[in-house]
């Protein structure tokens, strides 16, 4: 669960990633071999193409008020999987977990975002992030398919 | 009076008159149902997903799945099959069996292309983006037909209609083969005209603007503007699945034709939306 103190701090975590390029260049705009996490307050929620946005508050250690944009996939492929306008509301606390901006600027291409209640929201535009977890899902089809036989 | 001898010629007449007129109905009719069979086209028209929109969906093959979020060149979707279809790679994960399609598709590469497509293919800057500003001008024809966004099929006796949701675009196939305009200006779209073999639908483009396109393994490069587009649809009327071949024909770039495939399940219940682009201005 998120509070106060949660929001206080955003936390950056580097792990290694394939670098991937996708149509929509994400690796012009973002380092894919990096990832980091940053707890935030929904500000506005804007459901649209190349990238659907989020931008978010967050507090930091100061307690000075950084705002933060998330990106991620298409609306266009979204709202094909169940998204809305209203998937994330202002006000609402997140999680986003993806790739740093290459300028430093406060901005990540969301990977995974997580919502106070613990529900997982996916979504992300970068190739690699989507790879992994599709190929892992395609995995247990394959297996039921072969149990079915 | 009719004595009898007459009232039997007439009846005879009659007969005579009425047998030739049913061979004539036959014969029209059966001409009718020739001509039917020999413009049978696949019935096509609607709207279609791809795997990436609804993975749920249980008719989607494995292979389909794999190669959703960014396509298969034709060589790999088939060489990924290939390993699915081996009993000896039953305990190998699709993790595996992708990756390997993936390293697979860059040892094609030094047969499939040129010196000058490779050279071109090394030097690719990733910045080149032209979707990030809203402006599809820049974006190839290739994308825009194996973009995973719905796309919708309308077919006229004259024509068919490719309506995209990805840049609201809507691309005209002619079925009377066409040439170009003369003194046509090279477009995002080219021309393109079609014909039917079977349950294939068949489009070739030409006179489309040199834009980026992506290639197997990584990487990208505008092929010639003489390249040649040629989509090959094909309806499985058995589950319902339409599969896509688009070749890229560019010997400037390409030793051979250049294949990549993509799947299509209908989707009845859906509309197109409106491609709403916003390009992000840097303000938070």
């Amino acid at each position: 669960m998120f509070n106060c103190k949660t929001l206080a701090f955003f936390i950056v975590t580097l792990i290694f990633a394939a670098p991937i390029y996708s149509h929509h260049g994400p690796a012009s705009h973002y380092l894919l071999d990096q990832l980091i996490t940053v707890e935030g307050v929904v500000t506005k929620f804007r459901l649209i193409n190349p990238h659907a946005r989020i931008y978010f508050d967050v507090i930091n250690e100061d307690g000075s008020v950084q705002h933060w944009l998330a990106e991620g996939n298409a609306s266009a492929i979204l709202k094909r999987r169940g998204w809305n306008r209203n998937t994330l509301k202002p006000g609402d606390m997140i999680k986003v977990r993806g790739n740093p901006a290459r300028d430093g600027g406060p901005k990540v291409d969301w990977k995974l975002i997580t919502l106070a209640d613990g529900t997982e929201l996916r979504g992300g535009n970068t190739v690699s992030s989507e790879r992994e977890r599709i190929l892992d899902d395609i995995e247990k089809r394959r297996q039921n398919r072969k149990g079915d036989n | 009076m009719f004595n009898n001898v007459s009232v039997y010629r007439l009846s005879f007449r009659t007969f005579l008159a009425g047998s030739v007129f049913v061979l004539l109905a036959g014969c029209l009719t059966n001409s009718a149902v020739v001509e039917e069979t020999v413009i049978e086209a696949p019935q096509i028209d609607g709207v279609w997903a791809n795997a990436l929109l609804t993975p749920d969906d249980e008719r989607w093959r494995i292979e389909d799945l794999a190669c959703s979020r960014t396509g298969c060149s034709l060589t790999g979707f088939t060489y990924l099959q290939s390993l699915l279809n081996d009993p000896s790679n039953d305990e190998r994960s699709v993790k595996e069996l992708y990756y390997d399609m993936r390293e697979y598709e860059k040892t094609q590469n030094v047969d499939l292309l040129t010196e000058l497509g490779l050279e071109k293919q090394t030097d690719y800057k990733p910045s080149e983006g032209a979707a990030l500003d809203c402006k599809p001008d820049g974006d190839s024809l290739r994308h825009q037909i194996l973009a995973p966004v719905p796309i919708q099929i309308e077919q006229f006796d004259d024509k068919v209609v490719f309506r995209y949701e990805y840049w609201n675009a809507v691309r005209t196939a002619y079925l009377d083969g066409r040439p170009a305009p003369e003194g046509m200006t090279a477009s995002r779209l080219g021309h393109s005209v079609a014909h039917y073999e079977g349950q294939t639908l068949i489009v070739k483009t030409t006179n489309v603007i040199a834009n980026v396109t992506g290639i197997p393994g990584g990487g990208a490069f505008a092929p010639s503007p003489d390249t040649v587009f040629v989509e090959r649809y094909t309806h499985n009327p058995g589950d319902g699945r339409l599969d896509l071949e688009l070749t890229l024909i560019d010997p400037v770039h390409f030793r051979k034709p250049y294949g990549n495939q993509r799947s299509y399940l209908p989707a009845p219940d859906w509309e197109l939306d409106e491609f709403v682009c916003e390009a992000f201005t840097g303000e938070f």
